[in-house]
């Protein structure tokens, strides 16, 4: 036990220690935090008052509890999730195993050493969904203090089953995956596999139930459903149990439940353990390096010269589709958004009314939603603030080669371009096919390739006042950095005051305005940014090492 | 006393990394390994650690076989890697110190064991910074530093000397005669001729993931002299620095 203490201490050292380095980091992450204060608000607002009216329908007919059950199930679920990707990628793909590998610790040690920095990640989660969800039905029912102490009981327990259930799914399917021996690919298959299982499950709760009935008033539709919902909860045992620890009707009997309540954990840990012990390694040293020999090539055929700029941007995309963290995390999670779009609508019988809703609302108006989805989409794109850190320490390489500074950054400004193309380009289809008319979508066109050069420039910008160069492990430039947080909160806030405005003035009626508008808008920007971008190269570009 | 029976290990079908090598490594000598670059020393050694899995055969340390047993053959070895870029992130006195629990070294017999091996290699006064802004060299001794401070029977190292200055090496390659002289095994890889010359009892060539020799010094010579491809193998390992 002691082994496992100090190992799990030394890889969360390791993979926090960037986060709050010195204290310009930290206060950088009270303001994006502040930033997100207005988004949390709203948050807490609409989860009270879904809370609160439920209530009040279920409470005659004493249902109430199926409130907590719901959610419980619901962050059971997320949980799973959520866990899956960061899951995967600390146990199989942190570089740093290979250090641990000669040492003598048990599997099962690096297996829970491996799982506190995502399990902690999880309880950020549910911070966010479990603690207000408990916090609002305390209130609302007006409970005592065995409440408030059993809640925090459960809040600490509850994410502890769903992760391990994330956990033991990837070690499991760890072992297939082995087959292929080969490091990189694998790696890449693994997150596509685990897109792929997110997709899926919405597919399947999609399938099973009725949006359209659901959309009505929550609360008497858990009414209706209440065999259903209670059904529903007891295939997740724990979401069960939990519900039942913090609505019995007699205090024993809530004790009771928490006691089973701490069983069922604890088996789940010994599940976990026993299981971690036997197959961890199994996925891991089949993993562990590799890279089936290729056939020979013509090495003459692949001589040639190119302009800098374009050999640049070259080497910039070919970096990222070999490396597997960063193909995840630049080009399959910019892709997973626009898929994400087409599996909710596939699926459901809202096409014909999304259709509808596109004939009937006005050109402005499809433009505008357009616009915004987009906006939001390349919001989250991570090629661009992940442009310089990619370099990591291989950084000095640019300064000593005879390339002018702007060349070398404009080409990362390029290729986040492209890559945000990608989706733009797919995202266009899905419009198209809903029937969007081409004037709007012409102008979308037009509007969000300027939009995805803002974006580019503004992400590399931010990039370039606070590289993180020291990595050890890829994943280090996308988790644990509030710098795509940031880039996104700027967007978000600068765009969405943007069309606000635009939609809310009332010189703007014509589409034709409208598109010229932001036109105007965006080619400031534009301007703008380049300046921004020139000015931030003067700076920094010689002073990062 | 490492002994590696059989192993074979191929990363691509073409082509065998290590192909049915067999050796047996004694206690109490310095065994060094050579090889021009690509041998296939790195793969043996990261199969000898437990960091590779073993495609055929198996290797025991001391008696442990590392894929059956691979905590107690890890309790027994201390391994330094060719690059020493590990933990970058905590400083020289944190990574020593989580060595010494991770090897259970007592914090009396600790105090005293990270002073002197610090102060023998010239990095006491670094030991606060992060690994990160320490040399090449520099890390390879913080890493040297972590094996002595465990004293374990078996010293597996790949490259050691490579990036160390002249003293530094000096100093290594003193405790590697005093560590086989305590009766230890101490297992070490190299491309370079001069320094098994200067420091082995026995010495194997390996080659394209082959093994060529395996003797003492003298043997060497005189197959050296005698064997047409040893001696073209000898110009290209003279040739290197
Ligand atoms: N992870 C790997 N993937 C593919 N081939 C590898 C890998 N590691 C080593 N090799 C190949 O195995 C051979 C031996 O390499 P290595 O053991 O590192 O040589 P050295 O004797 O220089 O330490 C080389 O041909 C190398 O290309
Ligand atoms: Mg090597």
């Amino acid at each position: 036990m002691n082994k496992t203490f100090l190992l799990s201490k030394m890889i969360l050292t390791l993979s926090f220690s960037e986060l709050f380095k010195d204290t310009r980091a930290k206060r950088n992450a009270f303001f994006v935090f502040l930033g997100f204060l207005p988004l949390i608000v709203i948050w807490l607002y609409i989860l009270s008052s879904i809370i609160s009216s439920s209530i009040y329908i279920l409470a005659p007919s004493d249902n109430e509890p199926i409130i907590l059950g719901i959610l419980f199930v619901l962050t059971a679920i997320i949980t799973v999730l959520f866990s899956i990707p960061s899951v995967i990628s600390s146990y199989y793909f942190a570089d740093d195993m290979e250090n641990y590998l000669t040492m003598p610790f048990h599997p099962y040690q690096l297996v829970i050493g491996k799982s506190l920095a995502p399990l902690l990640i999880t309880y950020m989660v549910n911070l966010a969904i479990l603690a207000p969800t408990m916090i609002f039905y305390g209130m609302a029912t007006g409970s005592g203090i065995l409440y408030v102490c059993l809640s925090i009981f459960i809040f600490i327990l509850f994410p502890i089953i769903p992760f391990i259930v994330a956990a033991l799914i990837v070690m499991l399917g760890m072992r297939y995956v082995n087959i292929a021996k080969n490091k990189d690919r694998s790696k890449v298959y693994a997150g596509i596999f685990s897109l792929v299982f997110i997709i899926g499950f919405n597919i399947i709760i999609r399938l099973n139930t009725n949006s359209n009935q659901m959309s009505q008033e929550i609360g008497s539709w858990l009414n209706q459903q209440e065999q259903l919902v209670w059904q529903v909860t007891k295939l997740f045992p724990s979401a069960y149990v939990a519900t039942n620890t913090l609505t019995s009707s007699t205090w024993w009997m809530m004790i009771l439940f928490l006691i089973l309540f701490i069983v069922l954990t604890a088996l789940a840990l010994y599940l976990f353990i026993t299981i971690g012990q036997r197959m961890y390694f199994k996925g891991m040293l089949g993993i562990n390096k590799g890279g089936k020999g290729k056939k020979k090539q013509h090495i003459e055929k692949r001589i040639g010269s190119n302009p800098t700029l374009v050999t640049l941007t070259k080497k910039e995309l070919k970096t990222i589709v070999r490396t597997p963290n960063f193909f995840m995390n630049c080009i399959v999670q910019s892709l997973f958004l626009p898929v994400f779009f087409v599996a909710m609508i596939a699926f459901d019988d809202s096409i014909g009314s999304i259709a509808s809703f596109i004939q009937s609302s006005n050109e402005v108006n499809v433009l505008l939603t357009t616009f915004s989805i987009t906006v939001f989409m390349l919001g989250i794109n991570l090629t661009a603030t992940s442009s310089i850190s990619r370099d990591g320490q291989w950084w000095f390489t640019n300064l000593y080669i005879p390339i002018e500074p702007k060349t070398v950054i404009y080409s990362k400004v390029i290729t986040a371009w492209i890559i945000e193309g990608i989706s733009i380009i797919l995202l266009g289809g899905i419009f198209l096919y809903l029937g969007v008319p081409t004037i709007p979508l012409l102008m979308w066109g037009i509007l969000v390739t300027m939009v995805s050069w803002i974006s580019g420039t503004l992400g590399t910008i931010i990039d370039l006042h606070y590289p993180a160069l020291n990595w050890t492990d890829e994943q280090e430039i996308f988790k644990m950095r509030y710098i795509p947080l940031l880039s996104f909160l700027i967007q978000i806030f600068v765009f969405g005051a943007a069309i606000l405005a635009i939609w809310r003035l009332p010189y703007f009626t014509g589409v034709w305005q409208t598109f010229l508008a932001m036109s105007v808008v965006l080619v400031i920007a534009i301007y703008l940014g380049n300046h921004l971008l020139k000015k931030a190269i003067q700076k920094h570009y010689f002073h990062m090492l | 006393m490492i002994e590696i029976n059989h192993v074979t290990k191929s990363f691509s079908t073409s082509k065998k990394a290590v192909d049915n090598l067999n050796l047996t490594i004694p206690a109490g000598k310095i065994f060094g390994f050579l090889g021009p670059n690509g041998a296939g020393k790195s793969t043996t050694i990261k199969m000898m650690t437990g960091i590779l899995p073993i495609d055929e055969g198996s290797i025991t340390i001391n008696g442990f076989d590392i894929t059956k047993h691979p905590i107690e053959a890890k309790k027994i070895f201390g391994y330094v890697p060719d690059s020493p870029d590990l933990f970058l992130r905590l400083k020289g006195i944190e990574y020593l110190n989580f060595i010494g629990d991770v090897y259970d070294v007592p914090s009396d017999v600790r105090q005293e064991k990270i002073a002197y091996l610090t102060k023998t290699f010239g990095i006491y006064d670094a030991l606060n910074d992060t690994i990160q802004t320490y040399s090449h060299g520099m890390r390879q001794k913080i890493i040297v530093s972590g094996v002595l401070l465990h004293e374990p029977k078996v010293w597996i190292l790949d490259e050691p000397l490579t990036g160390l200055d002249p003293k530094s090496s000096y100093s290594l390659k003193e405790m590697m005669r005093e560590h086989a002289q305590k009766g230890y095994t101490v297992f070490f890889s190299t491309h370079v001729l001069e320094v098994v010359e200067q420091l082995c009892d026995e010495v194997a060539i390996i080659n394209e993931g082959t093994l060529l020799f395996h003797g003492t010094l003298e043997e060497m010579r005189t197959k050296f002299t005698s064997d047409g491809s040893l001696e073209q193998m000898f110009l290209e390992l003279t040739n290197h620095e």
